[in-house]
């Protein structure tokens, strides 16, 4: 490059350098770059000064001298546009501790968490799910379900009247077999979530409203032994794989034979605790095969027909799946209490 | 009922640990409760269930374990030395209420000294909890515990005229109890009575007039059977619940009054020195009739899964006391034991078999066939439901179904039908069922406002039922409360208050998830709990669905809420049992929106929603939405009115509108509106 053009270039370095602003720039674009008063425009002007035969050298190195002042020109632009970006990310950095939004958070009530859970493992297992009213007849309740009248085995469902007797608050969910059995024809294979009321006075254990899901099974062939292998399947799902099931003789006016459910104690394994009362199970449901008294109640022949039911304390299940120390708090709906289950729905 | 170890060993050999008894004992439907170490004696719980009178006592405890071990039972013995052939004194009964009273058995002990029973009973009666009285109380509590059977002892002398005579009470007729209360009776109670008088309530308690006591030497014993539902009702009715009732209501044993008669009168004569001085008076109009059930081995198969082994079944029928009357082509003919109360089907067998199988030992299987799925709409549109409220951030609650009627009805959006009494209410301040949800959606905000707790928003799906025209009504309904801030950033000011408004997007949002498209709103002003002018009723297809809004000040006041409360309910009924709706999937548009924006002013009285509905009544049909941009009301604005800037957007599914179309567009609805709702132009 001739020599005046390296001085140039020269002094374009110097000033690049001491370039700071915005301003400065623009100022060093105008005075290199500038169409008509640009010191580059100047320079390209000169060729005619030139001698011919020097002006394609000359011009070669204009034209270098632009392209390394662009170039130079292009750096500095970046750099300051850098260090812009960074002062600005430094102005406006954020407290990124400060509190988010709350944004509104719903849930599910945990016993109809629990209820939707049982719901869920006997729809997989092909069941569907039924409903019937909360205020029943005598003769749903007790009489289709043989209990007969004035018999003791009423009394371990302390009922509540309504209307002058003339209706009574559902004390299980079992009715819903009878209203089932009327309407629907057998093959069936149902549940009947519900609430249920009896006359316990509020405790720790004890809500005079509570929450059963029944089961029934109608078919030509059913027996104890698919009860069992029902429930077994039902409790490996609810509680945990490798839980045991034992069904124990009971009596429930509607079931022959009955059953009591128990399942080893998922507290302690089987092995005792406080909450099993050292025993290693835990009582969850009762159970049977449909009394043929039922099936005749409903219309249908006991010859032809086999079933079994079953009947679960939803609430119960929910206080041994959360550890729940008082039956109470499900009904004062807390939010603090609510807002415990949200990670499990 | 508590079964001491030792007393069992009366009857049986054994030598399995109280532990291992408790675990076969439960797992043969003897469910045991705890055990506990009582002396040198060791204690059962069990907690017998209704249909096993028989097993409320130590002999049929040790019937059942028996069988389940294969060792004999020994029962209590009984004097062999022949009883008098004549009576030495006058003595009679009968029965004159054969229909409740099957079996009366009787006898007169002479020159009893009523005095403490030895140290051994009074050990055994307290061990199973009963107190010690006196060895002729006692010795009838003993046979109870030992052979179940409730026995009664009379002071032969203030019998008149030695006579017992089961009987109807007659209407109006008193009684002093043994426990010194006087009851009066009505003609359905059975009575025992002497000549005259009813000397004892049959099967619940004795009288006081003919109470043994000091003065006592002769006595007569009463061994009988009274029909359950008979003792049951009188006991009942006059609220008493004796150890004899308890037992006589599940079923007594008709075979039994004699030989615990014989059981009773040879430990009195034993312990308290006295003398039978009659023979065995037994009045048995009635004869056990043991129904002869038949057992069909397939049938044992069908409901238990498995094959019994013949031998297995006849034995453990025989070992329980069942007669096997005969077998042939597969089937068994039963009698079962006069004690076994709850044995009368072939079902009732079977568990016999399966029970003494073990239920642990029984196949485990899965039924083999599928259902017809039968799961109501009902059911599954309110799961939609209650998703949809807590995807809008509302929890789910439950709440009492017992309710005041005053709490129900301020909170009721309809006033239709009303509460169902409770006739045995639990609490006295809440004798209804609710009709309502909202009452317990105001306490429950109200209970966690108390707690401190902020920004709360809460819903509940739930039945509740009126007396409508004599008839329980059903009505399932969702009720939605709320009180503070749904978006809460308050640091950066962008906090978002509840207020109608929201409610009103949850209500909307709510019925378009139930495939509701179109409601209508009217004030509801006239809806007493919620605040005028910041309320409204909804309806859809010209029926009233449901009530939202502010809680009413004044009533907010007296709860003492210390903000603003939100409360919404919807009656579900006619939703939920609506088809479902059809989809059908509709093109984009791939034209453009135009939009033109109206600012005027309008009088207060004609609504944003009369606009609205006058502007698509145009049926214009390139009017695809009218939105509200701003409202103001403000010292520029001429009084009585207000100003709305409306957003029409216009769209052709066909083309691009033109600039110049859209303005026609806009045109015509300007001149409909001047014309209609004289809007003035700002
Ligand atoms: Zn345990």
């Amino acid at each position: 490059m001739r020599k005046d053009l390296e001085q140039i270039l020269v002094e374009f370095r110097q000033e690049v350098e001491r370039v700071a602003t915005d301003e400065h720039l623009k100022q060093l674009h105008g005075k290199y770059f500038s169409r008509e008063k640009g010191v580059l425009s100047a320079q390209l002007r000169r060729i005619r000064e030139i001698p011919v035969a020097e002006r394609p050298g000359f011009g070669q190195d204009v034209n270098l001298l632009k392209q390394e002042m662009e170039a130079e020109f292009d750096r500095l632009t970046r750099t300051l546009a850098d260090e812009d970006y960074h002062r600005r990310v430094e102005q406006e950095r954020l407290d990124i501790t400060l509190p988010a939004v709350g944004l509104p958070r719903g849930s599910f009530h945990p016993i109809k968490m629990v209820e939707q859970e049982l719901c869920g493992i006997f729809e997989r297992m092909g069941y569907s799910i039924v409903e019937g009213p909360e205020i029943e007849t005598d003769f749903y309740n007790f009489g289709a379900l043989n209990f007969p009248p004035d018999h003791p085995a009423r009394d371990e469902q302390d009922t509540f009247f309504v209307a002058g007797g003339r209706y009574l608050l559902r004390t299980h969910t079992s009715p819903v077999q009878i209203r089932t059995m009327q309407q629907l024809a057998p093959p069936l294979k149902i549940i009947a979530p519900g609430k249920v009321f009896r006359k316990d006075t509020p405790d720790a254990t004890h809500y005079p409203i509570f929450h059963q899901i029944e089961g029934l099974v109608v078919a030509e062939n059913v027996s104890l032994a698919d009860l069992k292998g029902t429930l077994h399947d039902f409790a490996r799902q609810f509680f945990a794989p490798d839980v045991r099931v034992r069904l124990r003789p009971s009596f429930f006016p509607f079931v022959e034979p009955g059953a009591e459910v128990d399942i080893s104690c998922i507290f302690c394994g089987g092995s005792g605790c406080r909450i099993c009362k050292q025993s290693g199970w835990i009582e969850i449901l009762g159970a049977g095969m449909v009394h043929p008294n039922v099936f005749v109640n409903c219309g249908l022949d006991p010859e032809e027909h086999t079933g079994f039911a079953f009947g679960m304390g939803v609430d119960r299940m929910a206080i041994l799946k959360y550890g729940v120390p008082d039956i109470r708090m499900f009904w004062e709906n807390d939010v603090r209490f609510l807002n415990q289950f949200w990670y499990v729905q | 009922m508590k079964i001491s170890l030792n007393w069992l060993k009366d009857f049986i050999m054994l030598d399995e640990s109280s532990v291992d008894l408790a675990h076969d004992l439960s797992m043969l439907g003897l469910a045991v409760d705890t055990v506990a170490t009582v002396g040198p004696d060791e204690i059962l719980e069990l907690d017998i269930t209704a249909n096993r009178p028989d097993c409320l006592n130590h002999l049929g405890v040790a019937r059942e374990l028996s069988v389940a071990y294969g060792v004999p039972l020994r029962r209590p013995g009984v004097p062999t030395a022949p009883l008098p052939e004549v009576a030495a004194v006058p003595v009679e009964i009968s029965i004159a209420g054969e229909d409740l009273c099957f079996r009366y058995c009787g006898l007169v002990i002479d020159g009893v000294r009523l005095q403490p029973s030895p140290q051994w009973l009074q050990e055994r009666l307290e061990a199973v909890g009963q107190r010690p009285i006196n060895n002729i109380v006692d010795i009838t509590n003993y046979v109870l515990q030992e052979l179940g059977h409730p026995l009664h002892a009379f002071d032969f002398r203030r019998l008149k005229q030695g006579r017992i005579i089961v009987r109807r009470a007659r209407r109006g007729e008193k009684i002093e109890t043994l426990d010194r209360q006087v009851r009066i009776l009505t003609e359905e109670m059975l009575v025992i009575a002497d000549a005259e008088d009813a000397v004892a309530l049959a099967g619940v308690m004795g009288g006081a007039h003919s109470e043994v006591d000091e003065g006592s030497t002769s006595i007569l014993l009463e061994s009988a059977w009274f029909l359950p539902t008979s003792v049951r009702k009188t006991a009942r009715q006059l609220g008493m619940n004796t150890e004899a009732s308890y037992h006589f209501e599940r079923g007594a044993d008709l075979e039994m009054p004699p030989y615990a008669l014989l059981r009773a009168a040879t430990l009195m004569t034993e312990l308290a020195g006295g003398e039978i001085v009659s023979p065995l008076i037994d009045v048995y109009p009635r004869r056990h009739q043991p129904p002869e059930i038949t057992l069909r081995a397939n049938q044992l198969r069908r409901l238990i899964g498995i094959d019994a082994i013949p031998d297995f079944v006849e034995k453990t029928l025989q070992r329980l006391e069942f007669q096997v009357v005969g077998y042939d082509d597969g089937a068994w003919r039963v009698r079962p034991p006069s004690f076994r109360v709850d044995v009368s089907l072939e079902a009732d067998l079977i568990e016999e078999i399966a029970r003494f199988q073990g239920y642990d030992r029984l196949p485990s299987t899965l039924p083999a066939f599928a259902a017809a799925p039968v799961t109501a709409r009902l059911t599954r549109q309110r799961d939609r439901l209650r998703m949809y409220m807590r995807e809008s951030g509302f929890q789910e609650i439950l709440t009492n179904s017992f309710v005041s009627t005053r709490r129900d009805a301020e909170f009721s959006m309809d006033n239709r039908g009303a509460n169902i009494p409770v006739d045995n209410p639990l609490a006295e301040e809440e004798p209804f069922f609710r009709a309502n949800l909202l009452g317990g959606m105001v306490e429950t905000l109200k209970f966690n406002e108390n707690n401190f707790n902020q920004n709360v928003r809460l819903f509940e799906i739930g039945a509740a039922y009126r007396l409508e025209d004599e008839k329980i009504n059903e009505r399932h309904r969702l009720a939605v409360g709320a009180y503070g801030e749904y978006i809460v950033h308050k640091w950066m000011a962008r906090n978002q208050p509840v207020d109608y408004f929201y409610l009103k997007g949850v209500i909307q949002g709510l019925l378009e998830r139930l495939g509701v498209s179109g409601f209508t709103l009217a004030p509801g002003d006239d809806i007493a709990f919620l605040q005028p002018g910041h309320a409204a009723v909804f309806s859809v297809d010209g029926h009233v669905r449901g009530v939202f809004g502010l809680l009413n000040q004044k009533i907010s006041r007296d709860w003492k809420f210390r903000q603003d409360i939100l409360l919404g309910e919807v009656e579900l009924n006619s939703f939920l049992s609506l088809p479902e709706p059809a989809f059908a999937f509709r093109h984009l548009s791939r034209f453009p929106q135009v939009t033109r924006d109206l600012s005027f002013t309008v009088d207060n009285k004609v609504s944003f929603g009369t606009i609205k509905r006058g502007l698509f009544g145009l049926k214009i049909p390139e009017i695809v939405d009218v939105k509200l941009l701003d409202l103001y009301k403000g010292e520029d604005v001429p009084q009585g009115r207000r100003a709305l800037t409306v957003r029409l957007v216009f769209q052709d599914p066909q083309r691009t509108l033109t600039d110049r179309e859209a303005d026609t567009l806009r045109d015509r609805v300007t001149g409909f509106l001047v014309k209609e709702y004289e809007i003035r132009f700002r």
